[in-house]
């Protein structure tokens, strides 16, 4: 049962990541973030024929890379010294190194 | 054959055009658009908006026109209409001509920005593309000219492009004034291998470069003592090479950087990056009083862009060594057979590649790479079929290419 259990979730994530990209037929494009949402907001928000709007300041450190044409990927560096400043962290990564292949083991043993 | 056909058949039905809106993605649909020989109308770029950002110019931007302006000059018979306002354009590609070009890049992007899509255009060239690139070499927002060499490049040898292709740094660059400069040939082909990158393999060593231009040749070297610190915990073939440019070599500013290159048992490559740049942010207060004039320019160059969170200041080269190291760290815990900011390239050669599956394993879908699977299926009608493999992590894509074909090439 927990297979088939497993199957449906896979199959549910698929379908997911599938509908992140392309959508369905009701939304062709889903938007990915908060960041590119405001972008499209602002965008529609010109269809509006309003004269006259309240001007929004927008905060420069709300930009990120991912409203920027751009193959990057920003990561911030808090959220890096968080993870990879633990030795437990640094240490889960070990078996991707050809080095870490007999730690793997003894942990397995 | 099959492309062949398509091309074509949209070239008779010249109404067929492309509709796109804003600036995001400009540069993809672009590059896409030239690939595929379809027409593309994109509206709303930046349109003057009373909510828009105080700095931001409506319309294209400096650097997209520039970009325009590079792709007229590797094609031949491009038309580009751009409107009064600058707030939207027709692009009708011509046919990618290659040769001997030489391109001056804006310093709001750096070299990265408009190299990107010449590596995806030039083996479909008539004529081996030689270009010569002057701008930023290293920057933040855009990946930069090593991870493009070192990176990049061997990627596209998996394709069948390796004859003669070459990347030479001949001059560094930093933010703001730039001033480096880039060779880069790439020879022609007449149609990509699939291929199958399911298995990453483990990581077996790492290299890197670091470089330091008008500034002590040591930041470099406490650089790179930084991130071996980190990495020589999981291997000790760590090699990092020190580049130190000097005279008329070392561009207009001073900068330094680390690229970051770990290569596994199977030849998967992965990097990270950081470079170091200068920030000020200035207030209207500041601006009065400040008379050194390389603080002016640094203002006159702040564009939203260049005010990314990701513009780190580093407070010493350690900061810097051990961010970099951190980065290339993330990258392959992720476990990809491709690095994130190279995604792209590999989704596009598999739509492109002949008619036979392509399988990519990736370590998590980027934003921008999902907009390039949204525009590959726009122009060229390739559906991914993503699958997330929840044991590793990881995201398998795999699709059946078209068969795209160089019908350009010179025959010698």
């Amino acid at each position: 049962a927990s297979i088939n259990y497993h199957k449906a979730k896979a199959e549910q994530r698929k379908k997911n990541l599938m509908y992140l990209i392309y959508g369905d037929s009701n939304n062709p494009e889903p938007s990915l973030d908060e960041d590119l949402d405001s972008v499209e907001e602002e965008m529609s928000d010109l269809d509006d024929t309003n004269m006259f709007k309240l001007k929004k300041k927008k905060n420069f450190q709300n930009i990120t890379l991912s409203a920027i044409d751009t193959s990057k990927v920003e990561i911030l560096n808090d959220d890096l010294a968080e993870e990879w400043g633990s030795e437990e962290f640094l240490d889960s990564i070990r078996h991707m190194f050809i080095t870490g292949d007999s730690e793997m083991n003894e942990e397995n043993k | 054959m099959t492309l062949e056909k398509s091309v074509k058949s949209n070239n008779l039905k010249s109404s067929s055009i492309l509709r796109f809106y804003g600036h995001l993605s400009l540069r993809q649909r672009l590059l896409l658009s030239t690939i595929s020989g379809k027409t593309i109308a994109v509206d709303k770029i930046r349109p003057a908006d009373v909510n828009s950002i105080d700095d931001q110019t409506p319309g294209l931007a400096d650097y997209e026109i520039s970009f325009l302006r590079l792709l007229e000059k590797i094609t031949n018979g491009s038309a580009v209409e751009i409107s009064y306002t600058g707030t939207s354009l027709i692009y009708r590609p011509g046919v990618i001509i290659g040769g001997k070009i030489h391109h001056d890049c804006p310093n709001s992007r750096a070299i990265g920005y408009f190299l990107e899509p010449l590596v995806a255009l030039a083996p479909f060239a008539k004529n081996p593309l030689n270009i010569v690139l002057t701008g930023i070499t290293n920057d933040n927002v855009d990946p930069s000219v090593d991870t493009l060499r070192t990176v990049l490049l061997p990627q596209l040898k998996r394709y069948g492009i390796e004859d003669s292709l070459e990347l030479k740094i001949t001059k560094r660059g930093a933010f703001p004034l730039g001033g480096g400069e880039v060779f880069f040939r790439c020879p022609t082909i007449k149609n990509l291998k699939p291929i199958q990158l399911v298995d990453p393999g483990r990581i077996k060593r790492i290299r890197g470069i670091a470089y330091a231009t008008r500034i002590s040749p040591q930041m470099a070297n406490r650089v790179v003592e930084a991130a071996k610190g980190i990495l020589n915990r999981y291997i000790p073939d760590v090699y990092i090479y020190t580049d130190i440019y000097k005279g008329a070599e070392s561009g207009k500013s001073p900068g330094y950087a680390l690229t970051l290159v770990g290569e596994s048992t199977n030849g998967c490559l992965l990097s990270a990056e950081c470079s170091y740049r200068p920030r000020k942010l200035i207030t209207m207060e500041d601006e009065k009083d400040a008379n050194d004039v390389k603080t002016i320019e640094l203002k006159t160059t702040t564009k939203p862009e260049s005010l990314l969170q990701n513009d780190y200041t580093f407070p010493t080269p350690e900061d810097l060594g051990i961010r970099a190291a951190r980065l290339l760290l993330q990258e392959i815990k992720k476990g990809g057979c491709i690095d994130t900011t190279n995604q792209w390239l590999a989704v596009l050669f598999a739509a492109l590649g002949p008619e036979d599956v392509s399988k990519i394993r990736i370590g998590g879908l980027s934003n921008f790479t999902v907009h390039y699977l949204r525009d590959i299926k726009k122009f060229l009608g390739v559906t991914f079929n993503v699958k997330p493999d929840l044991e590793t992590h990881t995201v398998l894509l795999s699709c059946l290419g078209i068969g795209y074909s160089n019908l350009n090439k010179k025959v010698n």
